[in-house]
Order: structure tokens, then sequence, then C-alpha cells
């Protein structure tokens, strides 16, 4: 009777089983590594969109509004960023564990290790390119359950008897009034008469800015300081933008 | 091939590499590994001999499909035994068979390895050893199962467990001695003594 090891050996010189090339497994691993390193890029402009937003919290509102600290960052919280930097930091995890070594390292050593790459990563493409007020931008703009998840945090600018109000400058300021459009798209006359305007603040057309005041009326609200939307500046411009602005 | 006179000397990933040149070589392999793979098989599934068989069949032909994506940097038993843990665990996982476990000599080296460890009395004479091995192993998830197999009868150190199960080297100990301990409380809850 043939014995296993003949059946076999004899299966393989027949070419009925033949050995899988090795560009498959180099592919396999190449692919894998590039997954990973993918999900890190992604999880580390999450991360700096995550550093934006959290630089962008006004501390001084708090006062203002009475609220105690805990209240104040519940409200504040960016959770749409939080949730995605802990989906691309699994994805990364997992990709990273599907490479040859990978299954060596502890989930806590391996995460730990993600993380705060991806905290290097975002910090540095955040204060060299802004890429988290980019991703902040494009969220509002291009994703509207964004602006639905962020309304807590909106509505907190959306307090005309507390002195907030935010929204898009409708007409410019003309005569030390211009008119806003809020976040709800209600039309006030904003009058800014020796208001103290911060650095950035142009008010023209289409600005979103954010006015502490007073409300004076149903429609009407007096300005004592205009703030540009976002409290950190806008990205840098580049030379290609700079020219199509001057053409 | 014929003439492979010092295969005997040359470990087994040597043997690997001259069989990636000439598939002759390949015998020498599964010459060496086809008691081990097949006492392991037998002991994880539970199967008879020709499902034994079967099972070792195709874990032999997925060694050879796949050695040239063998990792010269492993140890080229660790990386056997992990496929055939995969194999027995997919055949498992088919046909729900309840594993049969240790028994006869085995069951002896089982509970001399395990029982130092333990800490707990050590009656090699016992004439129901097997049968209470049997039992108490039984109540044990697979998980530890098999890791009690890998440590205490294949012998396995933790790096190449590590390696067989893809699991971190924390992971392997914290299973190890949580494998241990639901033994001893296994054993101590159907009053078995050893």
């Amino acid at each position: 009777m043939e014995s296993l090891k003949d059946k076999i050996l004899n299966k393989i010189k027949s070419g009925e089983i033949m050995q899988k090339p090795r560009w498959q497994f180099l592919t396999k691993e190449f692919l894998t590594w590039s997954g990973a390193i993918l999900f890190l890029a992604i999880a580390a402009l999450v991360c700096s969109a995550v550093i934006f937003n959290v630089q962008d919290i006004d501390w001084t509102l708090r006062p203002r509004l009475h609220w105690g600290a805990g209240r104040f960052i519940f409200i504040n919280a960016p959770y749409f960023w939080i949730i995605g930097l802990v989906l691309f930091i699994s994805l990364t995890y997992l990709a990273f564990k599907h490479t040859n070594k990978g299954y060596r390292y502890a989930l806590s050593a391996a995460g730990a290790i993600i993380l705060l790459l991806s905290l290097a990563a975002g910090w540095l493409t955040h204060h060299a390119f802004m890429s988290g007020r980019f991703l902040e931008q494009g969220a509002r703009q291009y994703f509207p359950y964004y602006a639905a998840m962020d309304r807590p945090r909106q509505a907190m600018w959306q307090q005309p008897e507390q002195g907030l109000l935010a929204g898009e400058v409708i007409i410019p300021l003309f005569n030390n009034t211009f008119q806003l459009a809020d976040i709800n798209r209600k039309n006030w006359m904003v009058i800014c008469d020796g208001c103290s305007i911060k650095q950035g603040v142009t008010l023209s057309s289409h600005e979103k800015v954010k006015v502490i005041g007073q409300e004076i009326g149903a429609d009407e609200f007096t300005a004592e300081e205009i703030r540009p939307f976002f409290r950190l500046p806008a990205p840098p411009r580049f030379p290609r933008f700079n020219n199509e602005i001057k053409n | 091939m014929e003439n492979c006179i010092d295969c005997a000397n040359k470990s087994d990933e040597e043997i690997v590499a001259l069989t990636l040149k000439n598939q002759d070589y390949y015998a020498v392999l599964m010459e060496r590994y086809e008691n081990k793979l097949a006492g392991y098989i037998r002991r994880i599934s539970g199967l008879g001999k020709e499902d034994v068989e079967d099972i070792l069949q195709n874990i032999f032909i997925k060694i050879y499909q796949n050695l040239q994506g063998f990792d010269q940097m492993l140890k080229f038993s660790s990386w056997a035994y992990r496929i055939a843990h995969n194999e027995i665990i997919s055949h498992w996982r088919k046909s729900q068979v309840r594993p049969q476990l240790v028994g006869g000599e085995e069951a002896n080296q089982f509970l001399h390895n395990i029982a130092s460890e333990l800490d707990i009395a050590k009656e090699m004479e016992n004439k129901g050893l097997q049968a209470d091995i049997e039992t108490v192993l039984e109540k044990i998830d697979l998980k530890y199962r098999e890791v009690l197999m890998l440590r205490f009868l294949e012998e396995k150190k933790y790096e190449e467990i590590s390696d067989i199960l893809r699991k971190p080297l924390g992971t392997v100990a914290t299973l190890v001695n949580r494998a241990k301990k639901q033994f001893k409380k296994e054993a101590e809850k159907m009053k078995i003594k050893f």
C-alpha cells in the first residue's frame, strides 16, 4: 500500500500539487503593510481635526454661560472626529496584526504606538498645513450629517439672550451695521458701534463670524466683539492660489 | 535525494531551503513530522485513523503549497504546527466532533508535566488516570485545552506557542495560566485527585 509520503510526492511530481509563487506572499504582505500605512495616515489626519477642534474651544465663554467644566467639555467635545480616530486606529491595528509578525505585539502595546504615531503625525500636519481645519470645513460643507451631529456645539452660539450669536454675513458692514443669517437662517441686524473686531475678520459677504454682545430687539443685536468663526488662523495660502487671486 | 546521507544532520530550515530547489527533499520533512503531527491531530480532534490521515495529507499539501511563503525567521516546526492548528480548527468547525483527548502513555506524560506546575497531588499509579484526565479536559474550553496540550504534551516553549497560535507572548502566558487554573478547578469540582 502506498504510504502517505509517497502519495504526496507522486502528486507533487505529477504537478497536481504546485507551490504558490513567492511573489504572491510578497504581494500579500506588501498590500497588508500598505493598508496599515494608509489607515495610519487617515488616523493622523483625523487626529489633526481633533487637535484643531480642541484648540478651537473658547474657554472664555464658560463663565458667561455659567456652565460647569463637565458640561462645557461634554458639549464641545468633537465626537465625530474622536469616533473617526478610534475607527482608523482600530483599522490600522487590524491591518498591522495581519502582517507576518504583527501578531507578536499585544493590543495595548501596538494600540499605544499607533495612537502616538497618529498624534505625532496629526500634530505635524495640523501645524504645517492646518489639515484639521481643512477637514472640519470639508465636513461642514460636504457632509450633511456632520452639521446635525455638531448641532449642540453650534447651538452654544445660538443664544442671543445670553449675548452669543454666530452665522454668515449676508450684507457687508456699512455705516457700522451689517446683516447676519444665524445658524437657523434667521436674519439679524448687527450694530457694531466701536465694537472690537478681531484680527482676520473682514465682515465681507459669506464670511462666517461669531458675535458677542447683547440682544436689543427681535432681530437686532449690538456687538461688543466680533470673532472669526474658527479661532485658529486660516490655512496658509500656497503660491499657486495667490497667483490665481492676483490674476 | 537518494544520496542525502547527511540529511539527518541538517535542520528543518535547511531542508526547506533544499526542498525549494529540489522537491524530493520534501520527503525528509514529511518523515520528520508525520508522527508528530498525526499525534497532535489525534489528540486535539479526537478523530479516527483514517480521518487523521486525511487531515495530515491536507496539512502536508498546504505546507508544500505555501513553502515559498515560509518565514526563515520562524522555526519550521512552529510554522508547521500553525498550519496544522488551522486545519484542525477548520475541520472541527465543519464536523463539530467532540475531542477524545489524551490517552495511554500520553496521559502519564501530560500529568507528569502539568503536575509540577499545578502543585496537585500526583498519583502516577492511579488506574483511572486516563479517564480522569479526559473527564477534566473535556470540561475545559477548547482554547485552554489546546494551549495545555501544546505546553505540557508537545512541550512547546511560550515563544513557539505564540508563533503557532499567532498570539502575543503575554496572551499565551495568560492563556496557559487560566488553562491551568481551569484544569485544577474542574478537577477539584469533580473531586478528582491526581
